[in-house]
């Protein structure tokens, strides 16, 4: 968490001089206030309009600098909170690619909202107020120790007990912490999932039974909720009592001090009336303690997902190719699901500029070996050498169930580059004009004129449609290397034509097509024909490339 | 159609805790009861000790004892009480977002983005808990005690207490100057934080396709000028309530004096003692410390209003109006379009017009046509999720919005493949009971045979091959018995073999409509054949 308030630290300098003024200032405006009085009454040398000018003078900079410190404080925290959610969503694209697979996107959701408020309102808010009560105590310990030094260490001793006993808490409290952050998590995800499936849920009218899984989710919940509430609740219930206990020892001390007539009455009256002053300030200062506490198993969870990819990197590094001819090759792949056995001892080498086309039965592991070439997935064995080290750079992958984003068409198809284009004035009309030739040949420039947006999830744009779409964007992604992974899934017969023209057409780049069944203009059009089948390529039309 | 609006006040919020928050009460006045006691037995304990008087310090010592325990103890009763509310009252609201999106039509559940039922569902519930139980019970500790400050007041010297209503309305009221501003950046603060969240959740989803075109740099980007939004409105309202408290604060301070100069006067006429100066000047600096925090408090309540209006406006919905004398149909013997014209609301686009088409034979419908025709359209009007704008969708020559049992009528697969949590069993069947030979029989038929095993079908459900999913899709919405199955292409990536089983399977179907889309490369053995 470090780093986080090292980025504030000109704010936190500016909190801490706000403090000092905050506190310098309000000592003012109290003697002032005594003086105003005593000066009416005619008991000071001042003129009135003396004590009345310095009077306003001093209120006027403690609001300005209560005013300041509380925006300031405000601000630290607010600025912690973006930089923790700029690096969360960061940190979630920039992780390796097997573990952005395994993303669970719900638990992120979750820990998005739920971990992030306890970050914001435990432990940066709450903890945000302890520098001040610590300066508050400093300040009036002093003031005992001024009339009577031993007395302000009996204080302090008497006061630290009921931060001690929080800090001994922190275990419980944290327990209570992370079981409710394990069935927030659980439960976020579960009302995620449904409103994906809301449709169906209509559809087979399970409404009910869906509300009940639904209730009984919401009902585990909110029992660690109120559980991790009462723990909290005792927490503070204990150590509020040890700080009224703290006083009534202070209490008998003077007492008896006052009996060994060691301090006078006055005195005891003074210090009776700081320690409670202190009392309201231990006790507002354990219960920052407590909050901080239990916030740091939701502030564990934030930084560790924030850090994953520091920490963690499970995607084979890329080896490069040795034969300069070629874009790919694979040596000895072999790849299981548990005991389902997908790949075995699989060898394949293509050439730059080839065009590739693996068939295979639905479930044969197309997709597999693709996720294995792009790095979504860790082979069990062999090699996979490419032509440069960064897969991004080299190749594009158009997926079979390509997502679609809201906004208009052609962000969709740019994704998003269209604002970066204006921005850095690379927008030239020969690539202007190379987009829209292409938007024309997969006949989506009606859509692309009426400038369409897109709902979420391309719900407006039928199934043919979004799989154009998705091609365009590969189409125009200018890589070495491009994978399609079932391109005519969903398309019409008209466009089926066209899109196996536009694949046969592709200069100067390598493009490796899965599909269970093609046609025979597109079979005889590609160089290479793999049938992929029980793990293993076998070569169905030798390339002449 | 009616608009169907469960609305939530703080009232009603309350009062199904009524209980509860009574107990609240009680467990505060206590405390706070306490707490002023314990101040007199303290005073009165020095005055003891000064004076020796060893059997009455040792009643008072009693009495300090007994607070010492009463005081942490009420209060954590109290904490304890309150918590329980503010749990029971996210649970409420939480229970009726959730059953709101499960009560809406679809048409009007996709209304609103995914994003904004996350946002009302965690982030505004959240904010709520937070603001609008801290401004409740803050409140209520503050009135609980300046009341017995006020009446303090008005027995040492009842002109005071005019001054103080003066102080103390001023005080609350110059910040309500602020109100305005206030309660607008609450509401843009929310819309931000909606589309933060919306962003974070599609962009989550579509992370794969955001780094296979390795575009990571512009969506962080995009997704960082969302929280610099938030971010700034944020302190941007943060500055308006600390300057409406700073007014307060200025305003009290301004009173304090005033009455103690008032104070002073009369203490130097001989009217009232010095204690009674010292009782007022401890009375102020309590007002002078607490009260500022009611403004604050009751700003916040205002814009917790916002949060709740914002969650208020997510649960509301046009309820479809049941129609008088609808029918409950329990066999089709025809599917009847008649001369139908459709264009989705907010777009002019015609998708379909004048479109005529009878059914009256069981068995497979195959509908083909180009995309963006309007096939999947079609489907949706026939399940009912939008009203048609000329013509009619007739079943058996009733009207479609006549029928009061459409939805048990027609059974849609979607080419997205959706699971729910439960065995893979559960997500065949949809949580309705159907015996396991069924499943596995249907498992068999459709190729799907290592799945077909009782262990696996109880097991929680695992990872399947898009083929795989489109089966298991398939085999739910044929064990769905409806009369209408409609298939949104079902045959799409699968391989000749699988798709020959499933050919095989929907032809053995011929007791229901099966209306099934394809794209025109596949053609099935269909009864009818349509081309839109």
């Amino acid at each position: 968490m470090c780093r986080y308030f090292k980025r504030q630290i000109p704010s936190i300098l500016g909190l801490i001089i706000f403090i000092l003024l905050k506190v310098f200032f309000l000592n003012r405006v109290s003697v002032l206030k005594g003086q105003l009085i005593d000066t009416a009454i005619g008991k000071t040398a001042m003129t009135l309009s003396e004590v009345v000018f310095l009077f306003t003078f001093s209120l006027l900079f403690y609001l300005l600098a209560s005013y300041l410190l509380g925006i300031t404080r405000y601000a630290v925290k607010m600025n912690i909170m973006k930089d923790l959610q700029d690096d969360f969503f960061a940190s979630s694209l920039l992780r390796d690619r097997v573990s952005i697979r395994k993303l669970d996107i719900s638990k992120a959701v979750s820990s998005y909202t739920a971990e992030i408020n306890v970050v914001d309102n435990q432990f940066l808010r709450m903890g945000g107020n302890l520098f001040e009560y610590i300066v508050g105590i400093i300040i009036t310990l002093t003031s005992i120790a001024l009339i009577a030094p031993h007395m302000a260490i009996v204080s302090l001793l008497a006061y630290v007990l009921p931060i001690f006993f929080t800090k001994t808490q922190q275990n419980k409290l944290s327990k209570a912490q992370k079981k409710f952050q394990a069935e927030n998590d659980r439960h976020t995800d579960s009302f995620l999932q449904k409103l994906k499936g809301i449709e169906a849920i209509k559809n087979y009218h399970i409404e009910d039974k869906i509300f009940n899984l639904f209730n009984s989710s919401l009902d585990t919940l909110v029992n660690e909720d109120i559980k991790r509430a009462e723990t909290r609740a005792g927490t503070n219930g204990i150590s509020s009592a040890l700080t009224y206990v703290s006083q009534a020892i202070i209490a008998g001390y003077s007492v008896y001090l006052v009996f060994r007539g060691e301090i006078s009455a006055g005195d005891f009256v003074s210090i009776f009336a700081l320690s409670s002053a202190i009392s309201s300030q231990i006790y507002w200062l354990a219960r920052s303690v407590e909050s901080v506490l239990s916030a740091r198993p939701a502030v564990k969870s934030v930084l560790e997902y924030i850090d994953f990819s520091n920490n963690n990197s499970s995607s084979l590094p890329v080896n490069q190719t040795k034969d300069d001819s070629l874009a790919l090759q694979i040596n000895n792949l072999s790849f299981s699901y548990g005991e389902h056995q997908i790949l075995n001892d699989l060898n394949l080498s293509v050439k730059k500029g080839e065009k590739v086309l693996i068939l295979g039965a639905s479930g044969t592991g197309k997709s597999s070996l693709m996720s294995l070439i792009t790095g979504y997935l860790v082979p069990d064995a062999g090699e996979i050498y490419l032509d440069k080290t960064n897969r991004s750079e080299l190749i594009t992958l158009v997926e079979q169930d390509a997502f679609i984003f809201r906004g208009t068409l052609e962000n969709n198809i740019l994704l998003n580059n269209v604002a970066e284009r204006e921005e850095t004035k690379t927008s030239d009309p020969q690539n202007d004009e190379e987009i829209t030739k292409l938007i024309d040949k997969l006949g989506l420039s009606n859509l692309w004129k009426e400038g369409q947006t897109v709902d979420q999830r391309g719900r407006n744009l039928s199934g043919g449609e979004r799989k154009r779409l998705a091609l365009a964007r590969g189409f125009l992604k200018n890589t070495e290397i491009l994978i399609l992974d079932e391109p005519l899934a969903n398309v019409d017969a008209d466009n089926i034509e066209r899109i196996e023209k536009l694949i046969l057409g592709i200069k100067n780049r390598t493009v490796i097509l899965i599909s269970h069944q093609v046609s025979d203009y597109l079979y005889s059009g590609m160089d290479t024909v793999y049938e992929l089948n029980s793990g293993k390529l076998r070569c169905l039309k030798p390339g002449e490339f | 159609m009616k608009r169907k609006t469960k609305k939530f006040t703080f009232f009603s919020l309350i009062f199904a805790q009524k209980y509860l928050f009574l107990l609240a009460l009680l467990l505060i006045f206590i405390s706070e009861g306490a707490i002023h006691i314990f101040q007199f037995v303290k005073g009165a304990m020095v005055e003891l000790a000064i004076t020796g008087n060893s059997n009455a310090l040792r009643t008072e010592l009693f009495k300090f004892v007994a607070l010492v325990l009463i005081i942490p103890i009420s209060f954590y009763l109290y904490s304890k009480v309150y918590l329980r509310i503010s749990a029971l009252c996210v649970k409420n609201l939480r229970k009726a977002i959730f059953d709101s999106i499960l009560k809406r039509s679809y048409s009007q559940f996709i209304k609103h983005n995914e994003g904004r039922y996350l946002n009302a569902y965690t982030n505004q519930i959240n904010i709520l808990e937070g603001s609008f139980f801290q401004s409740v019970f803050g409140f209520l500790q503050i009135v609980g005690t300046s009341i017995p400050g006020l009446f303090l007041i008005y027995t040492i010297y009842p002109p005071l207490l005019i001054v103080s209503f003066i102080g103390i309305v001023l005080a609350v009221a110059l910040p309500e100057l602020l109100k305005k501003k206030i309660v607008r950046l609450e509401k843009e603060a929310i819309k931000a934080d909606e589309k933060n969240l919306s962003l974070l959740n599609e962009f989550l989803n579509g992370i794969e396709t955001i780094v296979n075109f390795s575009r990571e740099k512009f969506f962080i980007g995009r997704f960082k000028a969302s929280t610099k939004q938030y971010n700034q409105l944020r302190k941007k309202w943060f500055r308006n309530m600390a300057a409406g408290f700073d007014i307060a604060q200025l305003i009290l301070n301004i009173y304090s004096v005033a009455s103690l100069f008032i104070i002073a006067m009369v203490v130097s006429d001989g009217i009232l003692s010095i204690g009674d100066y010292i009782a007022v000047l401890g009375i102020l600096f309590n007002f002078t410390d607490n009260l500022p925090y009611t403004s604050y408090y009751l700003q916040q309540f205002k814009a917790a209003k916002e949060n709740l209006n914002y969650i208020n406006e997510t649960l509301s919905y046009e309820e479809e109006t049941t129609v008088k004398d609808a029918v409950f149909l329990n066999k089709i013997d025809h599917i009847h379009f008649d001369n139908i014209t459709f264009s989705y609301p907010d777009n002019d686009k015609e998708i379909l017009e004048n479109f005529s088409l009878q059914i009256n034979e069981r068995g497979i419908t195959q509908i083909q046509g180009e995309s963006g025709k309007g096939k999947s359209t079609l489907l949706s009007l026939l399940c009912g999720y939008y009203p048609v704008d000329k013509g009619q969708i007739k079943l058996s020559d009733i009207p479609l919005q006549q029928i009061a049992n459409l939805n048990e009528l027609v059974t849609i697969m979607r080419q997205e493949s959706i699971f729910f949590d439960g065995s893979l069993a559960d997500n065949l069947t949809m949580y309705r009971p159907v015996s396991d030979e069924v499943l596995i029989q249907g498992l068999q038929r459709l190729g799907l045979t290592h799945l077909a095993k009782a262990e696996v079908l109880h097991a929680p459900l695992s990872e399947y091959s898009g083929g795989e999913a489109r089966r298991l899709m398939v085999l739910r919405a044929l064990l769905r018995q409806s009369e209408i199955i409609i298939l949104d292409e079902p045959l799409a990536n699968l391989d000749p073999e699988s798709i020959q089983l499933l050919e095989e399977v929907l032809t053995e179907e011929d007791n229901r409509f099966l209306l099934v889309i394809t794209h025109q490369a596949i053609s099935i053995p269909a009864k009818l054949t349509v081309h839109i």
